[in-house]
């Protein structure tokens, strides 16, 4: 089984705080230069919903899901799941890929 | 810091109003609002006004100055205010500082939006840009799919029903059945509300509001104009503002606001009171599960009891403590921008004893409006004058 990709967060260079965005500042020190830093993608669904009525850029998409992941080293993240089984608080979760547009798309670890 | 009153209130009506524009649908409110103060307009000293996304779909800018000019106030300050659909509570909030302060002595207070003659999905698109765009809406979230996130968590967390959540709409709509305002006149039932489509699994058509146009206004002014005028006026005993993380994933806990809860207790500490003393609230309600949060973020019922409270009718008309009196966001209808001062219309309406659904007796209300999935929001307490 190959290993799934890896995520990019932002990490303060001061006190090793991990943020999702780039443009946030460190939510302890305040520290706005923040540096890339990897994460496993692993994590579980912390909640999902199920869009079925969709914002005009993703009008031909729905219904998709979006769930925000709790990931391995503890921060949060929102994303697409492929697939209906992930659809349950808990579930294990990984990155499948960064899409441009959409962001991180999360799929389901088989639990077989 | 002076008293500060609210003279009089005007309202259109919430729903599909094909033949008015932006603009009519601000001037007619603010017409209304002024008639009902007995204020001459020429007193008027300043404009907020709250608008949220009237830019994108009323293709109108520079609001305020628009809709001043409308009235005859050309060349009076004229401000819009944005706070996603916190917009009107905000101006509110703003038309009392300056008030309050000596810096005016007589403000109008109104919120518009425009939406219904949209398409849905342009709609949902512009009300997601009070979300945070780069960490989670570009992922295709909505708004109704936030609050499924809530709900969900809600529902975890402290084993709230999927009835209980039901109960809200049910609620709402009777009372907005009684509202001449309201854009929903229909009763509903707890089976048609968990058995209407889905927008956001598992949040469901009823568990929403309306796609709304309207308009609501206010004028504020000192309380020795306002007695000096006003047949009836309504005290601002206390104003509260608070702000919160704009993404979700931010959130430490899905199931409580801390811009709600910061707001309330600037307010209450400013009035003096506690949510006990509260006689009668209209709280945002953008979905069924918010207004369950609302009331526990607000104090009204602790923290996982507002399934229960809405359930045994706690917060019904005739209940130990009436929430949305006026059918709420999801009757009476949501156009963003206005609702909040709808919110103030109302409450103007519960403590002069002439609303609709009255409250026997109502002497202190409280306004809840919210921006967002909690980026802002305001409170205010009312009290009879």
């Amino acid at each position: 089984m190959t290993s799934p990709p890896r995520l990019t967060v932002y990490r303060c260079p001061d006190d090793g705080q991990l943020v999702a965005a780039r443009a946030d500042a460190c939510s302890t020190c305040g520290r706005s230069d923040l540096e890339p830093h990897e994460v496993s993608g692993d994590g579980f669904v912390v909640v999902w919903t199920t869009i079925h009525v969709p914002p005009t850029r993703y009008a031909g998409e729905a219904p998709y899901t979006v769930v925000i992941v709790e990931l391995d080293c503890g921060l949060r993240t929102m994303g697409r799941l492929i697939g209906d089984s992930g659809r349950e608080l808990g579930a294990h979760v990984w990155l499948h890929h960064v899409d441009t547009e959409r962001g991180p798309i999360f799929e389901p670890v088989d639990p077989m | 810091m002076r008293e500060v009153s609210i003279a009089g209130v005007g309202s259109t009506p919430f729903g599909k109003l094909p033949d008015s524009g932006i603009v009519e649908l601000a001037a007619d409110a603010c017409r209304d609002a002024l008639a009902d103060s007995g204020i001459p307009r020429e007193r008027v000293q300043a404009l907020y006004l709250g608008n949220f996304i009237g830019e994108r779909l009323a293709d109108q800018g520079a609001l305020a100055p628009v809709v001043a000019r409308r009235l005859g106030l050309d060349g009076i300050p004229a401000t819009k205010v944005e706070a996603a659909c916190a917009s009107g509570g905000i101006a509110l909030r703003h038309g009392y500082l300056t008030v309050t302060a000596g810096i005016h002595d007589v403000v109008l207070v109104a919120g518009v939006e425009k939406m219904s003659n949209i398409p849905t999905g342009d709609v949902t698109a512009a009300l997601a840009t009070a979300g945070d765009e780069w960490l989670e809406m570009r992922t295709g979230l909505t708004f109704p799919g936030a609050f499924a996130m809530v709900m969900q968590a809600h529902m975890a967390r402290y084993g709230t029903s999927r009835e209980q959540i039901a109960a809200v709409s049910v609620k709402n709509h009777d009372n907005g059945a009684a509202n001449p305002k309201a854009q929903f006149r229909k009763p509903t039932t707890v089976e048609e509300v968990v058995n209407s489509r889905f927008v956001a699994e598992p949040l469901r058509l009823f568990d929403c509001p309306p796609i709304s146009d309207g308009a609501a206004a206010a004028v504020v002014c000192t309380a020795d104009i306002a007695r000096q005028y006003a047949a009836r006026s309504v005290r601002i005993l206390a104003s509260g503002q608070g702000s919160g993380p704009v993404a979700l994933s931010g959130m430490d806990d899905l199931t409580s606001f801390p811009a709600t809860v910061r707001a309330a207790t600037e307010a209450f500490g400013q009035a003096g009171l506690g949510p006990g003393e509260v006689d009668v609230a209209e709280v945002h309600d953008c979905f069924t599960i918010a207004e369950l949060v609302a009331t526990e973020d607000l104090g009204l019922v602790p923290p996982g009891h507002g399934g229960r409270a809405v359930e045994a009718g706690e917060t019904a008309v005739d209940g130990r403590l009436p929430v949305n009196p006026s059918g709420g966001l999801i009757a009476k209808g949501h156009p963003v921008g206005a609702s909040g001062v709808g919110q103030v219309y109302d409450l103007a309406l519960q403590l002069r004893g002439e609303a609709a659904n009255q409250v026997d007796g109502a002497r202190i209300g409280l306004a809840h409006s919210m921006g967002g999935c909690g980026a802002a929001a305001t409170v205010h307490i009312l009290a009879r004058d």
